[in-house]
C-alpha cells in the first residue's frame, strides 16, 4: 500500500516482538505466564492458540506495555521496553486490534477513524487521504465512509477497526481473533488481505482450523 | 478502579452501626465547622485523631488524601498572615479542615457506599437522590473500565495528551464515546427495571432498628462530647 | 472549585445549605424518576470525568465539564451533581459533607446557566462549536465566581485567597470550553437526539 518506499530485506531477520522469561498475572489471582519466552520476527505469520481465559487477550497487551509484568523482559525492535514513553513510539509500529471491535472505535464518521491513526503519526493530509482511500476500498466500505462506526453492525465495525489500524502502516500486525465478527464475503476480504499483503502477524484464536492456512511459521499454544 | 480504600477492616470504629457513625460526624463536624473557639478545636482535632487510629486506617492512603489538603492549607498560610487577623485566621482553618478531613475519613469513608444508600433510605430521604446513589456507584467502575478501554484503543493509534486542540478533539470523543456507549448500557438497565416492577425502593437494603447497645453508644459520645465542649468553655474562660 | 469543610463560615454555611435544599427539592420534582438510570450514568460520568487529570505547567487540571453536563441534563443535573459529590466527598475526600450543599450549588447552577446560553447560542448560530465553548467556559468560570464568593462572605481575609483561586482557574474555563465545543459537536454527530429536546 505504500507510499513508504522501499522493502528492506534484511528485516526477514528483524526480531519485533520479544519476550524474554515474563512472568505476568491480574492482580490476586495465579500469574497467568510463568518465565514466558516468544518471539516475533518481521515477515513470518505466526499463530497463538488458546482457550478462554488463557491469557490471550492479556498476552498481546502485554507486547504493547498495556499490562504490567512482575518479572521477565519486553524488547521491541531491539530495544528494552520498560516506560511509557519507552513503548510509545512502537505502538503504532505494531497494529495491535482487540477482540471487540466496539472497544476501538471512537471518531463521529468511519473516514474520519481511518484517519485517525496516520494524522496522529504526522503524515501529511494528502498521504493521509491516500492510505484512508486505499483502505476504503480494499475492504468495500466506501459506501460506510460518512457513517457513525459506533452505529454500524458488528462484521462492519470489525472490518473499520482493522483498516484502521493498517493506515498506520505497522510493521507487524497482533490480531486478536479477527473472524469472531466476520462471516461470508466479509471474512473473505481479511483472508485475502492477510495471505496477499499484511506485513507479518501473529494472529490469536481459539479454534485451530482458522490457523492452519493462515500461520505456516507455526502455532504456539498456550491452552490451559 | 480501587475505590473503597477504607472501608475494609474490623475494627471498633467499622462494627459501629452506620447510622450511628453518620450521626456523630455531623453532630461533631457541624459543631467545629463553625467554633472559633481554639481549646475545643485542638479536642476536637484530638478526637479525630483518636477515631483514625482507633479505626486501624490504611495509613498511606490516609496520608495522599491528606496531602492534597495540605497544600490548599500551604497555600492559607502563605496568604493569609499578610492581612489583620490572618494568623488566627489560618490557626482555625487549619485545624479545622485537618479536624474534619480526619472526621469524614473516619466516620463516613468506613462506611461502604450501599451502606450509606440503605441509611439515607432508612431516613427518609428522597427516593431518587437514594436511587440515584445505588446505581451512579455501580456504574462507576463500568464506566472508568470503559473509559480505559478507549483510551488505550486511542494511544495504541499515537494519541499523545498534549495542549493542543487535536488533544483536546481526541480527548472529546472519548469522552463522548463513553457518554454514548454508557447511555445505551443505562437504557437496558430502565427496561430491565421496567420489567421487574422496581417500585423505586431497595427491599435487600432495609436496616434493623438500632439495639439498644448502640443507643447507649450513641447517647453517652453526645453527652461526652457535650460536656468536653462545656468543661473546655469554662476553663478558658 | 469544590470547597472543603470547614472553609466556610456559619452564616454562609446555613444560608447556602438551606438555598441547596429548595434547589434540590424543586430540582428533583422536575425530574422524571423514569430516567434515574441515565442520570446515573452522567453522575458516574461526572465523577470519572474528574479523574481525567491535564497536565499544566507545574500543577494539573482536572476537569469539571458541568457546562457539558448543564447542556444535557437541564434541571436533573443538581441532583445529579448532588449525588456525584457526595461520592467525590465520601471516595476521594474531594470536596466536604458539610459543605455539600454549598458546592452542588456553586457547581450546579452555573451549569443550569450554560444550558440557558447554549440554547441562545444554538438559536442564534447555526453552529454548536461556539456555543459549546461558552458554555463550558462560563460554567467554570460561574463556578469559580461563585466560590469566590462563598470565600469573600465568610471572612474578609479570603479576598486575596479568593482572586488567586479565580485566576488560576482562567486557563481551566478555556480548557473545558475547548473540550465542551468539542464534545458537543461529536455528540451532534452521533447521537443528536441527546441534544433536541433543548
Amino acid at each position: 500500500m505504500g507510499d513508504d518506499g522501499d522493502i528492506d530485506f534484511q528485516s526477514v531477520w528483524v526480531n519485533i516482538i520479544q519476550l524474554r522469561s515474563v512472568t505476568a498475572s491480574y492482580p490476586g489471582r495465579p500469574p497467568l505466564f510463568n518465565r514466558f519466552d516468544f518471539q516475533l520476527n518481521a515477515e513470518t505469520r505466526v499463530g497463538l492458540l488458546g482457550s478462554n481465559g488463557s491469557g490471550k487477550s492479556t498476552l498481546l497487551r502485554i507486547m504493547l506495555g498495556l499490562h504490567p509484568i512482575s518479572a521477565g523482559q519486553i524488547v521491541l525492535f531491539g530495544e528494552d521496553c520498560r516506560t511509557e514513553e519507552q513503548f510509545r513510539p512502537y505502538r503504532t509500529r505494531i497494529g495491535l486490534v482487540f477482540q471487540n471491535p466496539r472497544d476501538q472505535l471512537f471518531c463521529p464518521t468511519v473516514r474520519e477513524e481511518l484517519s485517525f491513526g496516520p494524522r496522529n503519526l504526522g503524515v501529511s493530509a494528502q498521504a493521509v487521504d491516500e492510505r484512508v482511500d486505499w483502505a476504503l476500498e480494499r475492504f468495500e466500505l466506501t459506501g460506510i465512509s460518512r457513517r457513525v462506526p459506533y452505529q454500524l453492525s458488528g462484521g462492519e465495525q470489525h472490518l473499520v477497526a482493522l483498516a484502521a489500524v493498517l493506515t498506520m502502516n505497522p510493521e507487524v500486525l497482533l490480531l486478536d481473533e479477527p473472524f469472531d465478527w466476520l462471516d461470508g464475503h466479509r471474512r473473505d476480504l481479511v483472508v485475502d488481505y492477510l495471505l496477499k499483503e499484511a506485513p507479518g502477524y501473529l494472529l490469536v484464536a481459539q479454534d485451530q482450523s482458522m490457523l492452519e492456512d493462515l500461520c505456516p511459521d507455526g502455532v504456539v499454544n498456550i491452552g490451559h | 478502579m480501587h475505590l473503597d480504600v477504607f472501608t475494609a477492616g474490623n475494627s471498633p470504629i467499622h462494627r459501629l452501626d452506620p447510622r450511628l457513625r453518620l450521626l456523630l460526624f455531623l453532630l461533631l463536624a457541624l459543631h467545629l465547622a463553625i467554633t472559633t473557639q481554639l481549646p475545643i478545636l485542638i479536642t476536637g482535632l484530638t478526637l479525630s485523631v483518636g477515631f483514625c487510629l482507633l479505626a486501624r486506617l490504611n495509613l498511606a492512603q490516609l496520608g495522599s488524601r491528606l496531602a492534597v489538603i495540605a497544600i490548599f492549607v500551604l497555600l492559607l498560610w502563605l496568604v493569609l498572615p499578610f492581612s489583620r487577623n490572618g494568623v488566627q485566621l489560618a490557626l482555625t482553618l487549619s485545624l479545622r479542615i485537618f479536624t474534619l478531613v480526619l472526621l469524614a475519613v473516619a466516620l463516613v469513608a468506613t462506611i461502604p457506599i450501599l451502606q450509606i444508600t440503605a441509611v439515607l433510605q432508612n431516613w427518609r430521604c428522597p427516593a431518587l437522590l437514594v436511587a440515584l446513589l445505588f446505581f451512579a456507584y455501580k456504574y462507576l467502575t463500568i464506566l472508568h473500565d470503559a473509559y480505559d478501554q478507549l483510551r488505550r484503543a486511542a494511544k495504541l493509534r499515537g494519541y499523545q495528551p498534549s495542549m493542543s486542540l487535536r488533544s483536546f478533539r481526541t480527548l472529546a470523543m472519548l469522552i463522548g464515546m463513553l457518554l454514548v456507549r454508557s447511555l445505551e448500557h443505562a437504557r437496558s438497565l430502565q427496561k430491565a427495571l421496567l420489567c421487574r416492577g422496581w417500585t423505586g425502593r431497595f427491599p435487600g437494603y432495609e436496616l434493623q432498628p438500632l439495639s439498644m447497645a448502640h443507643w447507649l453508644i450513641g447517647t453517652s459520645a453526645v453527652s461526652g462530647w457535650v460536656m468536653t465542649v462545656i468543661l473546655i468553655s469554662r476553663v478558658s474562660g | 472549585m469544590h470547597l472543603a469543610d470547614g472553609v466556610v463560615s456559619a452564616p454562609v454555611l446555613m444560608i447556602g445549605t438551606l438555598a441547596a435544599v429548595a434547589v434540590i427539592g424543586g430540582s428533583i420534582r422536575k425530574s422524571n424518576p423514569d430516567q434515574i438510570p441515565q442520570m446515573a450514568v452522567f453522575t458516574a460520568l461526572f465523577f470519572v470525568v474528574s479523574l481525567i487529570h491535564i497536565p499544566l505547567g507545574p500543577t494539573s487540571i482536572h476537569l469539571v465539564l458541568n457546562g457539558m453536563m448543564g447542556i444535557l441534563l437541564g434541571w436533573s443535573v443538581i441532583p445529579c451533581l448532588f449525588v456525584a459529590l457526595l461520592l467525590q466527598a465520601i471516595l476521594l475526600q474531594h470536596g466536604g459533607i458539610t459543605v455539600l450543599g454549598i458546592n452542588v450549588l456553586i457547581i450546579g447552577l452555573p451549569a443550569l446557566g450554560a444550558r440557558l446560553l447554549y440554547r441562545f447560542g444554538t438559536s442564534k448560530t447555526g453552529s454548536s462549536f461556539l456555543p459549546g465553548f461558552t458554555a463550558g467556559l462560563v460554567g467554570v468560570l460561574a463556578a469559580a465566581g461563585l466560590m469566590m464568593l462563598g470565600l469573600l462572605g465568610s471572612a474578609a481575609e479570603f479576598q486575596n485567597i479568593a482572586r488567586l483561586l479565580f485566576v488560576a482557574y482562567l486557563p481551566q474555563a478555556i480548557i473545558e470550553g475547548v473540550i465542551t465545543g468539542f464534545t458537543v459537536q461529536f455528540i451532534l454527530q452521533v447521537q443528536p437526539d441527546l441534544l433536541t429536546e433543548i
